[in-house]
């Protein structure tokens, strides 16, 4: 059996999706790798918790923004995870694979609905993380292209949205000027 | 008729009293920091056409907004200055364009970055529409430059900064 057919053997057992001809060709395997037993409870116990803690289905109130917002947060693990390890070994871990980022997902949407439903208290309204991303972007119009970048050195960091609706000249936003008065002289950026 | 005067003065103490005491104890609504939020008015054209009002920048904030913009303009022009508190646990607004709802800025604390940062969910409103929604991370007088919608020939730069961040 080669190294694929292995990993969608492997996966179908996972997800309890073998047909009788697939376990007939798994078993073996199985008998000479009794270890799989183990890992494959821990997943199911994994999934079922979360299956328990998770609704089926969650409408983010901004799909898009969220789906950039999880991506960025999944490659992020998954850059420390290559930091932490380098040479991450070959075998068993390298098929749970599959299953590390819609565990991360999970794991995320969870910290959302935790978020959504426990949130509010001194505590948790502003958590303090050491670490510092870069920020995501999105615009809900399809005709607005977003673009960012940043200046490490000065600390500055700059949005462009490009494709916004003209403000018609016919709109005086220079009517109130009242807190420009009110600022003090040479403020600066 | 004088007793029900003084019972409707009273009523209103209470709840005056009732509500300043739900305020006080939401720590949700205290202040952490302030956000100041500065609209730029950048143009090639003829600056005149915003009337006498406008005031032009230091040379030393044009050189600061060109390097970072990494483009040039004949000519900038400061619109408004808004400064608006950060409540801990609620969303604020802040309309750099004063008394104007055709630009609005809206943000609210996520998580704290260090020491002097603060990392923002915020938005930017165009006539009453969500246009940007991001998470920036503002440090203490560093900048964060929206470059949004064109208008009388000019570009219109919302310039954003942390003025201020109370200490945990």
């Amino acid at each position: 059996m080669d190294q694929n057919r292995k990993e969608e053997l492997m996966t179908l057992w996972m997800d309890e999706a073998l047909s009788p001809d697939d376990r007939r060709e798994w078993e073996p395997y199985l008998v000479e790798h009794p270890e799989l037993e183990l890992e494959r409870e821990e997943y199911l116990r994994l999934r079922n918790e979360l299956r328990a803690l998770l609704p089926a289905e969650v409408e983010p109130p901004y799909p898009d923004f969220f789906n950039t917002h999880l991506m960025r947060q999944i490659r992020e693990e998954e850059r420390q995870e290559r930091l932490v390890k380098p040479a991450a070994s070959a075998g068993m871990r390298g098929w749970l694979m599959p299953w590390l980022a819609p565990a991360a997902a999970a794991a995320v949407v969870a910290a959302f609905i935790a978020g959504k439903e426990f949130g509010g208290t001194k505590e948790n309204a502003v958590a303090v993380v050491p670490t510092e991303l870069a920020p995501v972007v999105y615009s809900s119009l399809s005709t607005v292209d977003v673009r960012t970048w940043e200046n490490l050195d000065e600390g500055v960091t700059v949005i462009v949205l490009e494709g916004l609706d003209e403000i018609p000249s016919s709109v005086d936003l220079m009517k109130t000027t009242a807190a420009l008065e009110d600022s003090e002289p040479g403020a600066t950026f | 008729m004088h007793k029900r005067s003084v019972t409707v003065v009273v009523l209103g103490w209470c709840l005056w009293a009732l509500a300043g005491v739900a305020w006080a104890e939401d720590p949700g609504k205290e202040t952490i920091g302030t956000l100041k939020a500065e609209m730029i008015f950048a143009t090639d054209g003829d600056p005149g056409v915003l009337g006498h009002s406008a005031k032009g920048l230091s040379a030393e904030e044009q050189e600061r907004l060109e390097v970072a913009m990494r483009k040039k303009f004949k000519d900038y022009r400061r619109l408004g200055v808004d400064r608006k508190p950060i409540l801990r646990g609620y969303e604020n607004w802040s309309s750099p364009m004063s008394g104007s709802e055709e630009l609005m800025v809206s943000f609210e604390p996520k998580e704290r970055v260090g020491a002097d940062a603060l990392r923002l969910d915020m938005g930017l409103w165009q006539s009453k529409q969500k246009v940007l929604k991001t998470d920036p991370v503002l440090r203490k007088g560093k900048q964060l430059y929206i470059v949004g919608p064109k208008w009388r020939g000019g570009q219109l730069i919302i310039v954003l900064e942390l003025v201020d961040l109370l200490p945990e």
